[in-house]
């Protein structure tokens, strides 16, 4: 499983690929989301993994950019990752897009959990294997 | 209190400011006989609006009259601008019964426009004004708002200072005469090009000084006034302002000062038929002549003043009036008019502490939402604040650099974040202490509130970014089942180290949220005792661990209630948190139940207790017992008084009660509301327990298994390794058991393992890359019922264990599915 992490910040980075190589799960990294959106052209990939805060293009410009797509990965599953904590970021984030919202610092099981809902979402299409 | 009178007559002048505008016509010139007889009454009607507003409506009614003949395009805003200058007009006369139906319809003429326009801002500018005139200041102070935001909308400058300007009367009607001066000065700054405005701006100024008993600065402001009431050529606000003038000088003790003054106001005022405003002149001359010693004098003008006026009428506009008879009359030994103006006195005073008392709870509500906007607009203060910031992020980056030592780290973050904390909220003291300048003072706290809040959030975030490397190497590592048992226990006192600093970054954010009125809460039904249960496991070990007793009552607990369940858990937790910390033996008690429509859940230990004189200060931020406590024990002094804000946002409170050395209560109240248990979805008919039990060590795709299977499977269970699996089976209740092959084959000998779960009652299902006729012999042997080839789409194999309840998948065909012989 291949999984696009797009986040500025290396040590983060680490982190989430060192949890997910728990999981046997491996991740690319992107240290921008023009990066980000490169790699997605360029590879496929099962999930994408967002931060909010970064450099240059946001992760809403970013989140934007792959809805606007005219081909499959429009539909990309899309987590957000973030340290914000403003009180309608959920929502926020939902509304342009997002398919679910963790916050930093993330919890190694909910990052599992929320991957797992992810892969098994569009009713049962996800490949089990 | 005491200016009430001129501060009426200020906001009357301002509503007729409103209406009466620049007079250029409110629509394009059309060459058609209607529209230039239209547009012409109704620039008549806004010029008379301020000098007479009896001719006003008489020209807006003969407008609304033609207004039929109009194109039907304009005819609507044509009938409504005819309304909204009647009822300005009667809104000036103070005729509110006769001006309410003309806004209101007008409003309702115009409503919800596509795009906003200054009519409808103009109309919810004159509602404003009916709504204070209804004393209903929470009304008053939303139409302003909503009238402001339209004008800001549409880039109506000077509206949008009226609109401002409005505010500022209704904080300065609630005696808040700071946050009044804020508003006013702001609206000086959005629109400095119309006179009358500014008039306004400094009477009111001068009002709010004299308020704050600053009279020499009051009467500054106030001539600043009178020239611009010159140089305006209207005598009435000369006289007006000349009264104002007269006012201050006799409250500064300048008699002969005065006296000028109210000649010059009475001269300014003559051809004027302002029989009222003759009133006030003859109220403060006879002020004067008191103070001058001439009783009979002063007792001739205060009964001429009251000479067609009811002495027992209770109007704002005669409080002074009664005042100075009421001084005049004692002086003179006339006991019983003096009590006749004693006792009118009185009911004024009533009827304005009730306004004032309303419009103080309405704007405290309404206040920080504003001054945001406000802040927000102001390039000025915007660039300011936004150094601020800069600043503040830079201060937190370097941080960062600290992050060497975990122990370290955290005490110096959260000492950082607490002097922050504490350091903004001083020098606010110190700004609000210095006083000099009360306009600039007011504006440097609103920046220095929204720093503080930007602050606290910039900092949370950069705090979390290390924390989240702690927290998850540490968990990775923990993950590691061949890690050795003397260091797991080190990284987990790492871990739980890295869980408490989070809870305290949440602790503080908590606090800035609450100071900025920014927490939600959440109404949804939850398992009350569930959520104790789970909070209270959390601690029970720890207090076991320190030889206490822990019992956890829930005999009268209600089940299911509504409410926010994260938020009681974070109070049971802090509260629980709280008591073992300064228990050293005995007995930690939680008790959970309802009485009458409240629900009440104490918290009860027999620790150090708290003195008596203390039990005020432990739920103010930053306060332990004393600084003692906090070496001895920790913490930040956050966490009574997040529990309490909680607790009373949620429409309740935290009480205590403490004997010192026997122990102390905390007792969250809350209102009850009860709520029905949800049914449990029941998977078979007859109902009993059966659990689908799956066997795989890889955490995600046990998250996707249980998305995919629980719909259909309703309880799931998990084990990561055959032993684990058999133990569960041998408890019961387990009818369907599902293998994955990586979790079997990492399994010291897979077969023997298969078949340990193969000889089980249950039905077992073995997922299996690609597996061969010999592989499916094979296991079948072994007990096997199914064998499944991955991958698999999780529609299909839920169809496989489950059969086809539901659509087949799509891609069900494509895919082997084996069913074992």
């Amino acid at each position: 499983m291949n999984i696009l992490f797009i986040e500025d910040d290396p040590m983060n980075r680490r982190v989430v690929k060192d949890m997910l190589d728990v999981a046997g799960a491996t991740m690319t990294g992107a240290e921008s989301g023009e990066i980000g959106l490169a790699l997605i052209d360029a590879q496929d990939f099962e999930i994408v993994l967002l931060d909010l805060r970064m450099p240059g293009m946001d992760g809403f410009e970013t989140l934007r950019h792959i809805r606007a797509r005219s081909d499959a990965k429009a539909h990309l599953p899309v987590i957000v990752v973030t340290a914000d904590t403003a009180v309608d970021l959920r929502e926020r984030c939902i509304a342009q897009g997002a398919d679910e919202v963790l916050f930093k610092p993330v919890a190694m099981d909910s990052l599992f959990d929320a991957i797992g809902r992810m892969l098994a979402k569009g009713a049962g299409d996800g490949m089990i294997g | 209190m005491r200016h009430l009178m001129f501060r009426r007559i200020a906001m009357l002048f301002l509503i007729a400011l409103s209406a009466w505008g620049l007079a250029r016509p409110a629509f394009a010139q059309t060459s058609a006989q209607w529209d230039v007889r239209y547009d012409a009454l109704v620039a008549d009607a806004k010029a008379q609006m301020f000098g007479d507003p009896l001719i006003a409506i008489d020209r807006a009614r003969a407008a609304e009259g033609i207004a039929d003949h109009l194109a039907p395009a304009r005819r609507n805003t044509a009938v409504a601008t005819a309304q909204w200058l009647q009822g300005e007009a009667y809104l000036r006369l103070n005729d509110t019964a006769r001006a309410e139906p003309l806004i209101e319809h007008a409003l309702a003429l115009v409503a919800k426009p596509a795009q906003p326009t200054k009519l409808y801002g103009d109309l919810l500018l004159s509602r404003g004004g009916l709504r204070l005139a209804e004393a209903d200041v929470a009304g008053a102070l939303a139409s302003y708002q909503q009238a402001h935001n339209i004008f800001r909308d549409i880039g109506e400058a000077r509206s949008r200072a009226i609109a401002i300007v409005s505010i500022g009367f209704l904080y300065q009607e609630a005696g808040d005469f700071k946050s009044a001066l804020r508003y006013f000065d702001q609206s000086a700054d959005i629109y400095k090009g119309d006179q009358r405005l500014l008039f306004s701006i400094y009477t009111n100024r001068g009002i709010c000084l004299m308020d704050f008993n600053k009279i020499a600065q009051a009467q500054t402001a106030f001539r600043k006034a009178l020239a611009l009431a010159h140089d305006l050529k209207t005598p009435t606000l000369e006289a007006s302002t000349l009264r104002n003038i007269a006012r201050a000088q006799l409250f500064a003790g300048q008699r002969a000062a005065a006296e000028r003054s109210i000649a010059l106001g009475l001269q300014a005022e003559r051809g004027a038929d302002a029989a009222a405003s003759r009133n006030h002149f003859l109220v403060l001359s006879a002020w004067a002549a008191r103070l001058r010693g001439n009783l009979p004098e002063a007792q001739r003008l205060i009964e001429r003043a009251f000479a067609n006026v009811d002495p027992n009428a209770s109007t704002l506009d005669m409080r002074e009036g009664h005042l100075v008879a009421y001084d005049i009359y004692k002086e003179t030994h006339n006991q019983a008019k003096a009590l006749v103006h004693l006792e009118a006195l009185k009911q004024v005073d009533d009827k304005t502490s009730k306004l004032a008392a309303s419009a103080n709870t309405a704007l405290a509500a309404a206040r920080f939402d504003f001054a945001n906007q406000e802040l927000k607009i102001e390039k000025l203060k915007r660039a300011q604040l936004l150094r601020n910031i800069e600043d503040a992020r830079n201060r937190a980056r370097t941080q960062q650099t600290i992050f060497g030592g975990l122990a370290v780290a955290t005490v110096i973050i959260v000492s950082m974040l607490a002097f922050g904390l504490i350091t903004i909220r001083r020098s606010r003291n110190e700004v609000r202490a210095a006083n000099v300048d009360l306009a600039k003072t007011n504006e440097a706290l609103g920046r220095a509130l929204a720093a503080k809040t930007e602050f606290l959030a910039t900092t949370s975030h950069e705090i979390r970014t290390p924390l989240n490397g702690i927290l998850g190497m540490t968990q990775v590592m923990l993950a590691d089942r061949s890690l050795e048992e003397p260091l797991r226990d080190r990284i987990g006192v790492v871990h739980s180290a890295g869980v408490t600093m989070r809870a305290l970054v949440d602790d503080i954010l908590d606090v800035a949220k609450m100071e900025t009125g920014n927490l939600t809460i959440e109404q949804v039904p939850f398992d009350l005792k569930a959520m104790l249960r789970d909070v209270s496991r959390l601690w029970e070990e720890q207090a076991r661990g320190k030889g206490l007793d822990f019992v956890l009552d829930l005999e009268a607990c209600p089940d299911f209630i509504e409410g926010d369940p994260a938020r009681m858990r974070q109070i049971a937790f802090n509260l629980l948190s709280n008591a073992l910390k300064f228990t050293e033996r005995g007995q930690i008690t939680v008790r959970a139940f309802s009485e009458g429509s409240a629900l009440r859940i104490s918290v009860n230990d027999t620790g150090i207790g708290i003195p008596h004189d203390k039990i005020g200060i432990i739920f103010e931020s930053f306060r332990q017992v004393d600084a003692g406590t906090t070496r001895k024990y920790g913490g930040t002094g956050l966490g009574l008084a997040i529990c309490q804000n909680l607790a009373r946002a949620m429409g309740g409170d935290v009480t205590v009660q403490s004997v010192v050395g026997a122990g102390t209560t905390f007792t969250l109240s809350l209102p009850l509301a009860l709520a029905p248990a949800p049914t449990l979805s029941v998977t078979s008919a007859d109902a009993t327990p059966d659990a689908l039990l799956i066997l795989d060590r890889n955490p995600i795709s046990r998250s996707m298994l249980r998305a995919v299977l629980e719909a259909r499977a309703g309880v799931v269970l998990f084990a990561g390794s055959v032993d684990e699996a058999v133990a569960r089976i041998v408890q019961g209740g387990v009818t369907r058991v599902l293998i994955d092959d990586a979790t079997a084959q990492a399994e010291s000998d897979v077969d023997a393992g298969l078949a340990a779960l193969g000889a089980s009652d249950a039905v077992t299902t073995l997922l299996w890359r690609a597996p061969s006729v010999e592989d499916c012999a094979r296991f079948a042997a072994m007990g096997i019922d199914r064998v499944i080839a991955k991958p698999i789409a999780g529609a299909a194999l839920a169809a496989a264990m489950f059969g086809n309840a539901v659509p087949a998948a799509k891609s069900a065909s494509e895919v082997l599915v084996t069913q074992a012989a």
